[in-house]
């Protein structure tokens, strides 16, 4: 390809000259007769060289030249000035404006040429940098398109892991880590560098069971539980996959999933099965424990008072064959009375007699506790769903045990007037209210008493309503007793013995369980309550949830706006 | 004049029991081993109130109540059962218009309380009938049968 030269001069002969002079060098030659024309034609016939003449009216040779350089379009442009021999500041202005060479008129054409050559190579050179440049630039944006995209997955991976509570890693075949999700970064520090046994096992040589290993020489997926030592109270299931990168480097990712959840959730489901089945049970047994157990109560009653009828009789028959007189007239009465019962036996019957009948009553009235308590799991819950006010429900749910509880508690109601109803089915909402105040007036009362006293401290719950994110809330404050330890553990359990290992009532929460997180898909959560006792909160799901405020991404950096010049080809 | 209680159930020791507890109490007690036993002794004694168990064979104690209702209105009507549902709650007070409904076991105590209040109640009912003058028509026939 022919080097182009433009050939700018005021003097129509100088530029007759150097055309002549370019052409027989083998150039294609462009000329123009003063500043503003070269600049046209500057733009239409991009140049190789560029022969400007410092001397020209209105815009001079080096005007012309600093144009030429700030345009983006004609980087590399070599620039010679064509400038008198007598203008040394002509020369020192054209460099410091850009200019890369200049020649003095008048000019030996041999000169002229071999400076033409160097300006051609020097141009040459800086076309295949400004091409490896371009090309370069070209790389380096399209690797940080890739990086804002693998930025953004990775950041979308980490959430997703971090809100399943999932755990990932990645490591070599040597057990070098080469990735560790985000929250055991945070808890286990930099992986650079590290083995995984040292990094989550704490160990100086790989486990004797390691999933990598195993995964690696079988090529298959291995599960393993484990307990890390960095976090003892969460045991957790690793899957290890093998597999091979592009350049057949052999990784083992490992996913880690949390199972503190999944046990939880089987002992849940557990205790609902259990519920279940104790409610089957309930249904059948309960008539049949009922029955007997009214007819062994009405029984035991009536002996309590026959006995204490009988034991007066017999004081009195007694008293009788004490009698001087009856000793005196008939002796052998008197002996017969005395032998059948000696004062001795007479006194152990009349005092072991009403205490064994009260104490079978005592384990009557206990098993009428139990199957109440069971009976309660037996309703299969066929009622159909409505949406309740619970303001209403729990107010006339207060009216409802107003009588049962007047002398027991003073019962507070602060009700939040904008709660929104719930679907559900209101008997069951109230039966699970009326169970917590009923509990907290049990535990309350028998630690009030004092010992010996009668007089009972009224228990004060409270019962508030109030709205939360999607739920109606209803929360019952006592002022009773705290729980002891290993009654919280047991709220939930649906058979309780009725005393807790202080002595206390065994409180229980397995009915309210039942009809809030099972029929209604509610929770139910325990807390100390700021007056002292227990607060329970009742969380229902409302219909019309609202859009929740979503978790937010953060974005990834943009790549920075290289704005890549095209260069003249 | 005495009252008369009549305690219905199919089972002989329910009746035995509550007839124990119950001896002291003012009133006369006689007791019915099923719903049928039961309409016959109401068709040939004069009953004040009726203490009766739900699951009987034959005829369930909230039917039994039902045509007490509708053949001695005046007779005040009281459920003891040993598997308390809703459904038969609801049947008993809406067919049988019963004075309480009471689930086995049921503490003596209570159920002499509403077995006195019953016969207040009915006592106070039948003044307060007296005070009105003569009766109407309809309940001539029962007033007759009564001493």
């Amino acid at each position: 390809m022919k080097a182009k030269v433009l050939v700018v001069d005021d003097s129509p002969e100088i530029a007759a000259l150097l055309e002549r002079l370019l052409r027989a060098q083998g150039c294609e030659v462009a000329v123009a007769s003063d500043g503003r024309q070269g600049l046209a034609l500057a733009d239409a016939f991009c140049p190789d060289v560029a022969l400007l003449d410092v001397m020209m009216p209105e815009m001079d040779g080096i005007e012309l030249c600093r144009r030429l350089k700030a345009e983006p379009k004609h980087d590399g442009l070599y620039v010679i000035l064509v400038t008198a021999m007598s203008e040394n500041q002509d020369v020192i202005r054209g460099l410091d404006a850009g200019a890369d060479d200049y020649i003095t008129k008048p000019f030996c054409k041999e000169v002229l040429a071999a400076r033409l050559r160097s300006g051609l190579r020097i141009k040459a050179h800086r076309d295949a940098l400004a091409q490896v440049n371009g090309l370069l630039r070209q790389e380096i944006a399209e690797r940080r398109r890739a990086e804002a995209e693998a930025h953004s997955l990775r950041r979308r991976i980490e959430f997703v892991l971090e809100a399943t509570r999932t755990g990932l890693d990645v490591i070599d075949a040597n057990l070098n880590l080469c990735y560790v999700d985000p929250a055991r970064r945070k808890r286990y520090g930099d992986f650079t560098g590290r083995k995984c046994y040292e990094y989550f096992c704490r160990r100086g040589t790989h486990c004797a069971d390691c999933g990598v290993l195993q995964a690696l020489r079988t090529g298959r997926q291995v599960v393993t539980e484990r307990v890390f030592p960095g976090e003892p109270d969460r045991p957790v299931e690793v899957t290890s996959f093998p597999f091979q990168e592009a350049d057949g480097t052999c990784l083992v990712a490992q996913v880690s999933v949390d199972l503190s959840q999944r046990k939880l959730l089987e002992a849940q489901s557990l205790r609902v099965q259990r519920l279940e089945a104790l409610g089957r049970l309930a249904a059948g047994l309960a008539h049949e424990i009922n029955t007997p157990s009214q007819y062994v109560s009405n029984n035991l009653r009536f002996l309590q008072s026959a006995c204490e009828e009988m034991a007066a009789g017999l004081e009195a028959l007694w008293r009788l064959a004490e009698a001087p007189e009856v000793q005196a007239a008939r002796p052998d009465l008197a002996q017969a009375v005395f032998h059948a019962l000696p004062p001795a036996d007479f006194d152990e019957l009349r005092r072991d007699i009403p205490q064994a009948i009260a104490e079978a009553l005592g384990g009557m009235a206990e098993v009428a506790r139990v199957v109440a308590a069971v009976q309660k799991f037996a309703s299969p819950g066929r009622a159909q769903k409505t949406l309740v006010d619970l303001n209403d429900l729990v107010a006339n749910a207060l009216e409802v045990g107003r009588l049962e509880w007047r002398n027991a508690a003073e019962i507070r109601a602060e009700l939040d007037p904008r709660l929104p109803p719930v679907p559900g089915v209101a008997s069951e909402m109230a039966e699970a209210v009326l169970e917590l105040v009923r509990g907290a007036i049990a535990a309350g009362a028998e630690s009030g008493k004092e010992p010996g006293a009668k007089i009972r401290r009224p228990v004060t719950i409270t019962l508030r309503t109030r709205t939360e994110a999607g739920h109606a809330v209803i929360e019952v404050d006592d002022d009773g007793p705290p729980l002891v330890p290993g009654q919280r553990e047991r709220l939930f359990d649906p058979l309780v013995p009725s005393r807790a290992p202080g002595g206390l009532p065994q409180r229980t929460l397995a009915f309210v369980h039942a009809l809030v997180v099972q029929r209604h898909g509610g929770s139910v959560d325990v807390a100390e309550s700021p007056a002292g006792g227990l607060r329970v909160t009742l969380r229902v799901p409302v219909i019309d949830q609202p859009v929740p405020d979503l978790p937010r991404l953060e974005t990834s950096p943009a790549p920075a706006p290289g704005a890549a010049p095209t260069p003249c080809a | 004049m005495g009252h008369t209680v009549l305690l219905v159930d199919d089972d002989e020791n329910v009746l035995l029991g509550l007839v124990r507890v119950l001896r002291r109490q003012p009133y006369q007690i006689l007791t019915a081993r099923s719903a049928e036993e039961a309409q016959w002794i109401l068709k040939v004694h004069p009953v004040d109130v009726i203490v009766t168990d739900e699951q009987m064979p034959h005829q369930r104690g909230t039917e039994l109540l039902a045509w007490v209702a509708q053949h001695f209105p005046e007779v005040m009507r009281i459920v003891l059962t040993g598997h308390p549902t809703v459904e038969a709650a609801i049947s008993a007070i809406n067919h049988a218009g019963v004075f309480q409904f009471f689930t086995k076991p049921c503490n003596e105590v209570e159920l002499a309380l509403a077995i006195r209040r019953a016969l207040e109640l009915k006592d106070q009912r039948r003044r307060a009938a007296q005070a009105a003058g003569p009766p109407a028509s309809a309940t001539a026939g029962n007033k007759g049968a009564m001493p």
